[in-house]
């Protein structure tokens, strides 16, 4: 009798941590930071009144999925311009941004102000509605071939996809510098080369150059020739550099210039033409906490000031045309850019992933 | 017979104290309320976050407003996905493999520290708690270095010798790595019920003219089972729950477990959170049942307690092979302790990643410790995983001792559920958990944000650490004579006077040891510690791996060498003070 009794109480107790449990369901989160305290329009403040306000909130978090010097580097020359503006950047894969921006959104706790990150991620940021559009009024031009939606346009660099290789290890083993992508899916190259496991922008870039149905074909015999996975464009240089495997065919030309020129024995790469480029956008976060130093974050790193302390500092390329680049790197006259498409839908963008994680036996 | 009628009994007729007597019927019952306090605070802790990942896993709109509304479906998708399968053999494989071999390991080297003559017995009890203090991250990222393909030193030595090389990136080598990061467990546990287990009937029966195999077979064996298994448990289930050795060595080896898949899922576009909570579910179904018949192999005797009564012995003699022995614990130290460090340490003092070799001693540098200290989020969340661990530390000593005192001490009902509450999280994978509490705080509407802080990295670490700390409390408190405070209280003694001035000097020992584990549980978490962490409350594990990702390795190599240091420094100091960590080996 006594032990039904305890049962009993024991699933009423149940009965109420389900209960409280669906009534969270109702929680909902709201807000907007499209206007600051001072009743500014932010979106059509000038950079002057931007700097303003953003002293007053003296902070901004940022999330960036860039290589580990990359953001530090750039965080200090913009808080040398700002000083008033302390920085906290947050450094995540490219696709654990959305991953943080979607649980922050549920949570009602917004606490990134801007992130940046390539061009799918973004894309997936701003179809999953964590952003915000912003027309800054400084602008870069867009090149031909790439198109963004209107307040999305903030593309702060432009990554180069090229194929990185260890020269000592290529003549150890008697083997050819790599001419196309193809290579890669050749038995000779089984096993010796990585492949970053996100790098779904290279395969973008892969149907911008080839078409849709080829390039799959073309990641599919890549993927099946038993790629090293790596969980970022740095790692696979980093192991590359050590001599295993011999070489990469996702990262960027940045990073393999940047260690190609602390130790070009064992680092070097190949630029193809046309030349793959995914642009890397950066977008004001909804309901971002710190709306202004966020938008004056956007100025700053699109003005001249902070794309040329971008190529100098840590070695990105920028779509100004009024700033000193690396040319071993980015030169139109020499590889012509071609962009994946950035205007995904979600269905299209699911699928994308899918397709690339598939052919790399992602979760296999 | 209750507490308070043995103590009326027992008063004389002339005690002074029939209104010190309605003062403690008073404290008896505010008891009762304080005890069903305590009982909610864990039935919380322990039940919420699963109940809330098991509906999240049946309503797709829980986390996602685009997702589909209550039902069976995302069961469907997941559980009749092709791959599905494969996962969960794979899974099992790997959790199954290491639990076994990690207590053949741990129960070999405990019966060589417990019950032989071995030499170089406090080497020993060192060799066997030291890899608990090393973060799993950071072993998993050593032995990732030390066998890389080609470059790395153990490779190149094998390459010299003639020797295959060891492909680290495969099943076999999860299984290797993940046994070194659970054998201390299983060591843990065989010690304290090897010391505990009554040696004379073994002593008789070898008197008796018994062999040694049937004193093994017919007397250790018995004793000895429900612990072993309770240790393979605990060792599947810890395996189960990993993240460390899933996404840093099976994800390049193509072998992908419960843990990394998870970590994936989340990662999906659309993100698929009640895919998640399937998972999980799935997970956890999987180590009740092994809890579940781990207790029936065991009998219905309950899993090994890790503290207990030590009985003076003679240990068995092994003549010779005693040096045998001693080279089975170096062999371990070696693989276990020297060879992760060793390669911790010479990677941080080389300025870019690189295999052993006698001309990379003059690139040796201090720069990387330089970094790491100068800048970066180094010290930020060092300082967050102190002051986390610090907090579940407490947490736990407050919240295991107060349950034990109550499961022990008195006779409330309802206490079999508050029992049930605490040991429950002990069969729930921590990565599990980690997204259990998550889902929780993100849709709970609170006044204030627990999401983002550390405050939900502190409740999360407690919940797993909870079952720890009941094992070193429980029977600590339970072997506290009841006559103590019964003496306390008609001395005139005030409850909280008893508590403070006869149970808590005894208990220090077992205090200062469910503090010490429940602080390195917190140190080492990485797994749940991934769902919930912001920029605001990052912490080092944490850290480590962002930077791994990234390629930093000496950075990487850097922060474990000093947080290796930090935390031996720290565990040492707790544990000479108080004599802590003894009560875990007996």
């Amino acid at each position: 009798m006594r032990r039904g009794g305890l049962r009993s109480r024991c699933a009423l107790a149940l009965v109420a941590l389900v209960t409280i449990v669906a009534s969270a369901c109702s929680s909902a989160a709201s807000g907007s930071s499209g206007s600051s305290k001072n009743n500014v329009d932010l979106n059509t403040a000038s950079v002057a009144q931007l700097a303003k306000i953003a002293a007053q909130e003296g902070k901004l978090v940022s999330y960036d999925s860039a290589a580990a010097d990359v953001a530090p580097k750039l965080v200090a020359a913009f808080e040398k311009s700002y000083p008033g503006v302390k920085v906290t950047d947050d450094r995540l894969s490219a696709a654990d941004i959305p991953t943080r921006a979607f649980a922050e959104e549920r949570a009602g706790r917004y606490l990134g102000d801007v992130a940046g990150a390539s061009g799918s991620y973004m894309t997936e940021l701003r179809l999953g509605g964590a952003t915000e559009p912003y027309t800054p009024p400084t602008k870069i031009p867009m090149p031909a071939g790439l198109k963004l939606p209107a307040g999305y346009a903030t593309v702060d660099s432009v990554d180069t996809d090229v194929i990185a290789y260890n020269p000592a290890q290529l003549k150890a083993h008697n083997m050819p510098v790599p001419t196309t992508w193809s290579d890669f899916a050749k038995p000779a190259w089984k096993g010796h080369f990585s492949v970053d496991t996100e790098a779904v922008d290279w395969y973008a870039g892969l149907i911008a150059e080839y078409g849709h149905s080829k390039a799959l074909k073309l990641i599919q015999a890549i993927g099946n020739n038993d790629p090293v996975p790596v969980t970022s464009h740095s790692q696979a240089v980093v192991q590359l550099e050590a001599g295993s495997p011999w070489a990469t065919v996702t990262t960027f030309g940045y990073i393999a210039e940047r260690d190609h020129l602390k130790d070009p024995q064992h680092v070097a790469f190949v630029n193809f033409n046309p030349l793959i480029a995914t642009p890397d956008m950066t977008y004001v976060m909804k309901n971002a906490p710190d709306p202004a130093a966020a938008r004056l974050y956007i100025n700053w790193d699109l003005s001249k000031a902070g794309q040329q302390a971008m190529v100098d500092l840590v070695g990105l390329q920028s779509l100004r045309t009024d700033v000193k680049q690396d040319t071993n790197v980015w030169d139109p006259s020499k590889w012509t850019p071609i962009f994946g498409n950035v205007n995904y839908t979600t269905q299209q963008l699911s699928t994308l992933l899918s397709e690339f994680q598939s052919a790399f036996h992602v979760s296999s | 017979m209750a507490l308070d009628e043995r103590a009326a009994v027992r008063r004389d007729p002339g005690d002074p104290a029939p209104a010190e007597a309605a003062r403690w019927r008073r404290l008896v019952s505010a008891r009762g309320a304080f005890c069903a306090l305590v009982g909610l605070a864990v039935v919380y802790l322990a039940i919420v976050p699963l109940v809330t990942m098991i509906v999240a896993s049946l309503d797709g709109r829980f986390i996602d407003k685009f997702g589909a509304g209550w039902g069976f479906s995302y069961y469907t998708e997941v559980l009749g996905n092709s791959s599905f399968a494969w996962l969960l053999a794979r899974s099992c494989l790997y959790a199954g493999a290491t639990a076994v071999v990690s207590v053949i390991v741990g129960f070999a080297l405990a019966w060589l520290y417990v019950r032989t003559d071995t030499p170089g017995k406090a080497f020993a009890l060192v060799v066997g708690i030291v890899p608990i203090i090393i973060p799993g991250v950071l072993s998993t990222v050593a032995w990732g270095l030390l066998l890389s393909p080609d470059v790395g030193p153990l490779n190149q030595l094998l390459n010299t010798i003639g020797l295959p090389q060891f492909n680290i990136y495969s099943m076999a080598g999860m299984i290797f790595v993940q046994t070194t990061h659970v054998v201390p467990v299983a060591f843990l546990i065989a010690s304290a019920d090897l010391a505990a287990a009554d040696q004379s009937l073994e002593e008789a029966a070898t008197a008796s003219g018994a062999s040694r195999y049937n004193v093994l077979r017919l007397i250790t064996w018995p004793v000895v089972r429900p612990a072993l298994l309770g240790a393979t448990l605990l060792a599947f289930v810890q395996t189960l729950s990993s993240f460390e050795v899933p996404a840093l060595i099976g994800v390049p080896a193509h072998q992908t477990v419960f843990g990394s898949r998870i970590y994936q899922l989340l990662g999906d576009f659309p993100p698929n959170y009640a895919a998640v909570g399937v998972m999980g579910v799935v997970v956890l179904g999987i180590s009740v049942l092994g809890l579940y018949l781990s207790r029936r192999l065991a009998g219905g005797v309950s899993i090994a307690t890790i503290s207990g009564k030590a009985f003076k012995s003679a240990p068995w003699r092994l003549g010779k092979l005693r040096w045998l022995g001693f080279a089975v614990l170096v062999l371990y130290a070696l693989v276990a302790v020297i060879l992760p460090v060793a390669m911790l340490l010479w990677s941080a003092l080389l300025p870019h990643y690189d295999g052993f070799s006698a001309s990379a001693i003059h690139q040796f540098t201090l720069s990387n410790f330089s970094e790491v200290f100068s800048g970066g989020q180094f010290l930020p969340t060092l300082r967050n995983t102190v002051i986390a661990a610090v907090g579940t530390g407490l947490g736990v000593v407050v919240l295991c001792g107060l349950a034990a005192y109550f499961l022990e001490k008195s006779k409330v009902r309802g206490r079999s559920i508050l029992d049930f509450a605490a040991t429950v999280p002990i069969a729930v994978p921590s990565i599990v958990m980690g997204v259990g509490v998550l889902f929780w705080y993100l849709v709970i509407p609170l006044p204030f944000h627990v999401y983002g802080t550390l405050l939900i990295l502190i409740v999360c670490y407690i919940t797993v650490s909870m079952p720890y700390g009941m094992r070193f409390l429980r029977p600590a408190i339970g072997h506290i004579d009841n006559e103590l405070e019964e003496a306390a209280r008609v001395s005139g003694a005030r409850w909280y006077q008893g508590m403070t001035r006869i149970y808590l000097p005894i208990l220090v020992p077992a205090i200062s040891g469910a503090f010490i584990f429940s602080f390195i549980v917190a140190f080492r978490e990485l797994s749940a510690s991934l769902f919930l962490y912001t920029p605001q409350n990052a912490v080092i594990s944490v850290e480590i791996y962002q930077l791994f990702s990234y390629g930093q390795y000496p950075q990487v190599c850097a922060i474990g060498v000093v947080v290796i240091a930090f935390m031996v420094i720290c565990v040492g100091l707790v544990a000479k003070l108080t004599g802590g960590l003894r009560r875990g080996v007996a």
